[in-house]
């Protein structure tokens, strides 16, 4: 899939300039633990910190402690109450009556455990992703890794799912900064923390990609595209069990590559949930590392001030390997597969290795749910205004499904989603595109190669854009 | 079970369509099958993934596999006998397989082989071909024997117990509606526990009476039919109830009969109940929607099944029958328009007719059974949709059109790259960038790729490190990652931690808190990912390779005492070791 660049670093644009790369680290933070038998386990974050300063990595990295978040930043985003119920509770006052009621109320419990210094790790968490935000309002860097941050399900007031905290905040901060923000989420839990928060607004675009059905948090509908203001500005690719890299590759692409052309972003940010590769414990896709760091590689290609947050993981030295070799693709070097030792040599073994195969299992994803899929989502994404003095180009959908099985649940009837748009087109032109593959999608504006090898030379310069006229 | 088909391909008046006996007999004795084998794997608590598969990739038909193996007398029979190739190929596969087969059938279906056969051996078998049908004829036979028996009335007086079942249904759905008081959450089923699987193993009921004439008298009401049919119900081998007319003469009749009315209404309610099995079948995967119950394990149930998922017309609500507890629940909720298209489907014209399903419905949307029904764990996740409001939504400004609010205190503190080398050389050091381990090491060739060596190498790049960080090694606090940080622990310690874990790991945290009073619950977690679980996954390296995790803390009573160090240990270590410690010593 990519091409072997190993030990090069490379140049990131037509000017060969490399990415300056932000990278925030809390030193404590593997010693937070959710408890016993709770998947979710900061550790990790350490053990990939560790794996990429033996790959000495860090010499192409600004290394920053994050200052902690404290109640009232973090308050700008979520309710009062929470912050202040979070801020006060411990394991100790959980059996407290007064508090049980709250408990329930903030959805906080069993799977969003009180532990010791949550609130802690909350602010850390915060505290990183706001810092990278800031690094990038400030054109400090181009790239911006939290690897504590991510923590995509929180909503404004009340906790859910392991892997939730303040999780929007940053999204929050970092549009104070930019006009259009374009958050991608490709951790196999739906992102609906982030896109509830962000549900009605343009300012910030959400697009997840995430197990859908018979799986956590349930909403990530392929139908649910945002409202009022927001409208369309909520993208929801719901996919099934055994997820490949190739399959993922070919929604991911031609998707972003189409939000990126209507959408025009100033700034990107991916949420790397590392639960989407294969073994995971709780997710089900089966993606290798490299399949994983292709989005990051993708993105970083377009050269669009990026943050890089973590997210879910749960088989954590896959998490620790995966994280680490993003490190790496955002500084542009290809590290060597054999992993230097390390403090937590023994969790790879018995490989000890960076990459791992894939398991062999089946991918439920039949090349034309993934088409149906792209379609739908393509003619979704036509309906968006663009941003106004790119020349519009149209893209129709490739190859249209001719025949719409009365079982499909994931074609939905037109009117729903087109009612009322003017800006939507006729795909008239549809037989001028070529019928297969992401590669043809892409407008004038953003032409790319085809074959995808190596975004990492190329550059897509992006046409300066006037703010939007609202 | 066979009866139910054949009195359905009977009344083809009564339906249109016309539906082949063979093929929908299978049919349904494969979802009877699937069902009941669902109920036994969550029995026993079994999350294995449906439908099995080999380890090419190919699944198994079980059903098949099932009757297969029970057609040379059970798993014990076919493994002394070595006929799994033979079994294997049946199944149009491939010989070699024959062992995974076998451990297939032993994990999905051996329980099921075992309740089969002790069920066979209790279900009174009084009558005369009691002895051929015990355990030992294979599951095909008992069914095909009792399918044939049905159909050839008149030599072999059978009656069918599932056809009892299903008259049970219709009488006490139907009562209910007509006011009659009856506790519905008694089934009435003669012999609950069978009833499971009663449908597919045919349990005959030795009803040697040819016809009192019941059915003579006409019957102008549906409490009639209801009567008789309770009759029938409560005392199955009373001989006045009589046999039921081979279908192909059923056309003699008038209709009127009880028999012929409680068939088509069973079949109206059957059209309906096949169609909520098999929405359970795919909502019982739904059900564990919340995180709770399957975020925990590594539940991968749903691999494999749920291919069309998950959403359904909004308008449905849930419908559910399934076999819980070994118990035929019916169907709970219903819309009453699905009602309405069911009476459609049957091509219901008469009023009678109509009346009766209606009736029906009427009693299921009471819960018929609520008892089973309320443990089926919502049978249906509706869709989530996103809350909108000031509640849910971040409160976003327009922009602007200047970056607000950049407070420096964000950027945190700059650790790296250290303020005297400000300008970073990029080429300094580049070489080592990316790096991974060398491919051989210079250790003892003895040593070499054993638990010291690598050890020592570990050791070795953290002094490296160490030299490059400088101070910042320890501001990334370096020197609490490791296995080093068991230094700062006494052995008497480090043996109490691995004791309390290991004998109960599940309320260890609690325990540990106050056992380890000198110790703050950061450091038992340091120690925990730092040296416990190292030791551990070293140990799953060396000895058990192919089986590794990292992640699962409640496997660790299999881990033994000493974490098998003995088992990884090599003799003459003990001075690398030494030499690491007091390198290690000055780290804190």
């Amino acid at each position: 899939m990519e091409t072997d660049e190993s030990g090069v670093s490379l140049p990131s644009g037509p000017d060969g300039r490399k990415r300056r790369v932000s990278y925030f680290y809390e030193p404590t933070i593997g010693d937070y633990y959710y408890g016993q038998g709770h998947p979710m386990k900061p550790h990790r974050i350490r053990m990939a910190h560790s794996l990429i300063v033996h790959y000495h990595l860090h010499r192409r990295l600004e290394i920053s402690r994050p200052n902690l978040a404290d109640a009232a930043d973090i308050g700008r985003f979520h309710s009062p109450e929470y912050v202040d119920f979070l801020a006060s509770v411990s394991p100790e006052s959980v059996g407290d009556p007064s508090s049980a009621r709250n408990l329930r109320r903030f959805n906080v419990g069993e799977d969003c455990p009180v532990f010791d210094g949550l609130f802690d790790f909350c602010r850390a968490s915060a505290g990183g992703s706001i810092g990278a935000a800031v690094k990038l309002n400030r054109q400090d860097a181009d790239i911006a890794i939290n690897w504590g941050g991510g923590l995509h399900h929180a909503k404004k007031s009340e906790a859910s799912g392991v892997n939730a905290r303040f999780p929007a905040y940053l999204t929050t901060r970092i549009i104070l900064g930019f006009k259009r923000v374009l958050y991608i989420d490709i951790d196999v839990h739906h992102g609906d923390g982030v896109e509830e928060a962000f549900y009605t607004t343009d300012r910030v675009m959400t697009v997840s990609f995430h197990k859908f059905g018979d799986f956590f948090p349930g909403t990530g509908h392929i139908r649910d595209v945002g409202a009022e203001k927001g409208k369309y500005y909520a993208l929801n690719v719901p996919l099934n069990d055994g997820m490949d890299d190739e399959s993922f590759r070919s929604l991911f692409r031609p998707l972003i590559q189409k939000v990126m052309e209507v959408y025009q972003p100033e700034a990107v940010v991916l949420q790397c949930g590392a639960d989407s590769l294969s073994g995971d414990r709780l997710g089900c896709f089966n993606l290798s590392v490299k399949g994983h760091a292709d989005c990051l590689r993708f993105l970083r290609s377009y050269n669009v001030p990026l943050m890089v947050l973590g997210g879910g993981g749960y088989t954590i030295r896959n998490v620790a390997r995966c994280w680490c070799y993003e490190t790496a693709v955002a500084v542009g070097v290809e590290p060597d597969n054999k992993l230097p030792y390390n403090e937590y040599f023994e969790y790879f073994g018995p490989d000890y290795t960076l990459h791992v195969e894939p398991s062999p299992m089946e991918n439920l994803n039949t090349p034309k749910d993934m088409e149906k899929i792209r379609n739908t989502l393509l003619e979704q994404l036509s309906g968006l205004i663009h941003a106004p003095s790119v020349p519009f180009q149209h893209t129709p959908p490739v190859n249209r499904v001719l025949e719409e099985p009365e079982d499909d649940l994931e074609k939905r009837p037109k009117p729903r989603i087109w009612s009322g748009t003017a800006t939507y087109e006729s795909d008239s032109d549809d037989d001028e595109k070529p019928l297969h593959g992401f590669s043809g999608i892409g407008g004038a504006t953003m032409d790319r190669d085809s074959t995808g090898e190596d975004e990492m030379e190329d550059d897509n310069p992006e046409p300066e854009v006037d703010p939007p006229s609202s | 079970m066979a009866g139910w088909s054949s009195f359905n391909i009977s009344s083809c008046s009564y339906t249109d369509v016309e539906v082949e006996v063979f093929d929908e007999c299978e049919d349904r004795l494969k979802r009877l099958f699937d069902q009941a084998l669902l109920i036994f794997l969550e029995e026993e608590g079994n999350n294995r993934p449906l439908p099995a598969i080999l380890g090419e990739g190919e699944t198994v038909d079980l059903f098949k596999l099932f009757v297969l193996v029970r057609e040379r007398e059970g798993f014990d029979s076919v493994s002394r006998k070595g006929l799994w190739e033979s079994v294997a190929e049946k199944l149009g596969l491939d010989c070699s397989v024959s062992p995974s087969l076998r451990l297939i059938y032993s994990k999905y279906l051996d329980q099921m082989e075992k309740w089969a056969v002790e069920k066979s051996r209790i279900v009174n078998w009084d009558n005369r071909d009691g002895k051929r049908k015990g355990c030992y004829g294979g599951l095909l036979h008992e069914l095909e024997d009792g399918f044939k028996g049905l159909l050839e009335n008149g030599k072999c007086r059978k009656r069918n117990r599932a056809m009892a079942i299903s008259c049970d249904h219709v009488e006490e759905s139907c009562s209910k509606f007509n006011g009659p008081r009856k506790r519905f959450t008694e089934c009435g089923f003669k012999d609950d526990e069978e009833v499971g699987m009663s449908c597919v193993v045919i349990s005959d009921d030795d009803s040697e009476e040819e016809g009192l004439d019941f059915s003579s008298e006409k019957q102008e009401t549906l409490s009639g039919m209801l009567k008789w049919l309770t009759s029938v119900a409560r005392c199955p081998h009373n001989p006045s109830i009589g046999v039921i007319p081979h279908w192909s003469k059923w056309k003699e009749y008038t209709g009127d009969e009880c028999w012929i009315q409680v068939t088509r209404a069973k079949k109206a309610l059957l059209v309906q109940r096949d169609n909520a099995e098999f929405r359970f079948q795919n909502s019982s995967l739904l059900g564990h929607q919340t995180m709770h119950p399957s975020m925990y394990e590594d539940d991968r149930k749903s691999t494999g099944r749920l291919r069309y998922s998950v959403r359904r017309s909004q308008s449905s609500k849930p419908h559910s029958s399934s076999y819980c507890n070994g118990r035929l629940v019916s169907l709970t909720k219903s819309g009453s328009s699905h009602y309405r298209e069911v009476i459609t489907a049957c091509g219901s014209t008469t009023s009678e007719r109509t009346d009766l399903v209606a009736g029906t419905s009427g009693a299921t949307d009471l819960q018929v059974y609520s008892n089973a029904i309320t443990e089926t764990n919502k049978p249906e996740n509706p869709r989530k949709y996103v809350a909108v409001g000031r509640h849910f939504q971040a409160r976003v400004d327009e922009w602007s059109g200047s970056g607000l609010d950049s407070d420096t205190k964000w950027l945190g503190t700059r650790i790296w790259p250290l303020e005297n080398e400000e300008a970073l050389d990029h080429t300094l050091g580049n070489d080592l960038i990316g790096k991974g381990r060398p491919d051989c090491c210079s250790c003892d060739i003895h040593l070499s790729g054993s638990v010291e060596c690598i050890r020592f190498h570990i050791a070795e790049k953290r002094m490296e490190l160490k030299r490059d960080l400088g101070d910042v090694f320890f501001h990334w606090r370096f020197n609490q990652m490791g296995e080093e940080v068991s230094l700062r622990w006494t052995e008497r310690e480090e043996k109490r931690f691995k004791e309390m874990f290991v004998s109960d790991s599940q309320s260890f945290w609690e325990n540990a808190a106050k056992c380890f009073r000198g110790k703050k619950r950061e450091q038992l977690v340091n120690y925990y990912f730092n040296v416990f679980l190292i030791n551990r996954r070293r140990y799953q390296n060396r000895v058990t390779p192919r089986r590794i995790d990292s992640d699962d803390e409640e496997a660790f009573g299999s881990v033994g005492n000493s974490f098998g160090r003995a088992a990884v240990t090599s003799f003459g270590s003990d001075i690398m070791i030494c030499s690491q410690n007091s390198q290690c010593n000055d780290f804190d």
